[in-house]
């Protein structure tokens, strides 16, 4: 054997499949085998508690457009569809303010050593804060307006945006601010042209991790005390014990919830392409 | 000749400032000050609501609360259920704070153990294998999608009011996150790692154990230490939908009449122990991990 050829790592010879087309047939290789446990499941226990993945699809198909128990149980009216609408909107509004007002609270404090000092304490404290426990006092500060629900969403996504945003714009200054100073920069072109574009990989990740949690904050909160969306929905299916319609709508703002982090997702390494 | 006095002063040696001290920088005990300064003015300013309490209760405000959590307290030990129509009393109060506060930081810590064990756990046997890896990627990342917390209707029609509902909810509210980002951790070890400790005689499982998930443990730490904080917010999730204990239970109750007192002291009991958990498991995690840079 020659060199080369111990160089040469020994491959299999036989079908290859392209990387895209593998991981996708794996994805749908996973769903079917949750699929299949759920069906197993569902088999060997009462249709009221474990229903059947058909029996779902079957719900969702029934409830997208209008929804009777609603109208009936709550005075409600709309389908699984519009206030799915409502649900999504309310996160993603919520989830952009609070991201926003993070991004820039968080920069200022990683920048300027006076805010620094006066509010980075207070941030580290309300990351640790539960969320939930603010629920109570935007219930009686704001009524059932849509501040009122949506006040959770708003905060969660503030302080996380703002704390990673922080730490990302100390450790950005760290490394870049020095070798861009050394090059004649002002701090103007600092900001602008360096630690803003090498914020944005970090700031996505934190604006996702957020949009993630957002989804249940805002269901609870309209568990609680919603007028519309899917939390008011689970709601009354939960007094009607229709447990596969309440799974049936856990699901649709799950996909939909997967699709917008897909868009998300794509949209930042499309912004970040420059990285390697 | 007289020589002259000459007076050398002794060297002035500054005194040293206590660690403590010398971390908290000026202007955030000032910004604390403040704080502490604006919060009773706030709330005379901002005013009362319809129901009789303050918009922003006042450090006054949240003592004159304490009292009303003997109502939360079961009995015994010298202080008798007010449910009876024993009267509130101060020691009642103590006992009920402290019987909430145990029971809701049980089923925190049992739910959190439960979900970070077993999370990691089922990512280390998955991650064995790289297209089982692969092959639940999807549905965990879907998982982790689901608005879980929105879930807790359907453990409450599974299980009931049963402490076993409790602790499986939060289990699964943190094990579906901590899952994915374990998955991620062990995946994203690079691959010289092991192939570094099976060239020097490893077994695979060894490689596995003492190589693999150690270097993962760093990556793993950030989503441990948000679920430690995300553990108190299921909990509280759980307790105001359908338990009749805990400091969720409280802040339920408190809503419903309005009672901004007691919220606000339940409110800062919470975030003590959400914060002190934080704190614990960031210290822990540190010291795992003290070999990472």
């Amino acid at each position: 054997m020659t060199v080369e050829g111990r160089k040469t790592a020994w491959r299999p010879r036989g079908i290859t499949i392209p990387g895209g087309l593998r991981r996708v047939g794996l994805a749908v290789l996973g769903v079917g085998v949750l699929v299949g446990v759920w069906s197993l499941v569902a088999a060997g226990a009462q249709s009221v508690r474990v229903p059947s993945p058909l029996r779902v699809l079957e719900t969702i198909r029934a409830n997208f457009l209008a929804l009777e128990a609603l109208a009936f149980a709550a005075f409600g009216s709309g389908g699984l569809a519009q206030n799915t609408v409502y649900t999504v909107s309310n996160t993603l509004i919520g989830v952009a303010i609070g991201a926003t007002f993070g991004v820039v609270v968080g920069v200022l404090v990683g920048r300027i050593q006076f805010l620094r000092d006066v509010l980075e304490k207070p941030l580290l404290f309300l990351v640790t804060v539960p969320v939930l426990v603010l629920l109570p006092f935007l219930s009686m500060w704001f009524g059932v307006s849509r501040l009122a629900i949506n006040g959770m969403v708003i905060f969660y996504a503030f302080v996380t945006v703002a704390f990673g945003t922080q730490q990302a714009t100390i450790n950005v200054s760290n490394y870049f601010q020095d070798y861009a100073r050394s090059l004649g920069a002002t701090q103007t072109q600092i900001l602008g042209a360096v630690i803003t574009p090498a914020l944005v990989p970090e700031v996505i990740g934190f604006i996702r991790g957020s949009l993630a949690f957002g989804w249940g904050l805002q269901t609870v909160a309209e568990i609680l005390g919603g007028q519309v969306g899917v939390g008011r929905i689970i709601r009354t299916f939960l007094h009607t014990a229709r447990t596969a319609d309440m799974i049936g709508a856990v699901i649709v703002l799950g996909i939909v919830a997967l699709l917008i982090d897909a868009f998300v997702a794509s949209v930042g390494k499309w912004i970040t392409r420059w990285q390697e | 000749m007289k020589i002259p006095d000459i007076h050398i002063p002794e060297p002035t040696v500054a005194r040293p400032q206590p660690i403590w001290w010398r971390r908290i920088r000026r202007n955030t005990f000032l910004s604390l000050l403040v704080l502490i300064a604006a919060w009773p003015v706030l709330s005379v300013v901002i005013g009362t609501s319809p129901t009789g309490y303050k918009y922003i209760p006042g450090p006054q405000d949240i003592f004159g609360a304490f009292k009303s959590v003997a109502g939360f307290w079961p009995g015994g030990l010298g202080a008798p259920s007010t449910q009876t129509g024993a009267e509130a009393t101060y020691w009642g109060a103590i006992l009920g704070l402290v019987y909430n506060s145990f029971v809701t930081s049980l089923r925190a810590v049992g739910g959190l153990l439960l979900g970070i064990g077993g999370s990691i756990t089922l990512a280390l046997l998955i991650s064995w294998s790289k297209v089982a890896r692969e092959t639940l990627s999807f549905p965990a990342h879907f998982a982790r999608m689901v608005p879980v917390l929105g879930m807790i209707p359907l453990f409450a029609l599974w299980f009931g009011a049963s402490e076993l509902g409790t602790l499986v909810f939060v289990s699964f509210v943190l094990g579906s996150f901590v899952f994915v980002v374990a998955m991620n951790g062990i995946g994203n070890v690079p691959a010289y790692y092991d192939q570094y400790a099976r060239s020097l005689g490893a077994s695979r499982i060894r490689s596995y154990l003492s190589v693999v998930f150690p270097a993962a443990l760093p990556r793993i730490r950030g989503g441990i230490v948000l679920a430690v904080t995300w553990s108190w917010t299921s909990v509280l999730a759980a307790e105001f939908l359908g338990k009749d204990s805990g400091l969720g239970h409280i802040l339920s109750f408190s809503r419903f009449y309005g009672a901004t007192n007691l919220t606000a002291l339940i409110g800062l009991v919470v975030v003590i122990l959400a914060s002190s958990s934080y704190y614990i498991a960031n210290r822990v995690l540190s010291w795992l991990t003290r070999w990472s840079e």
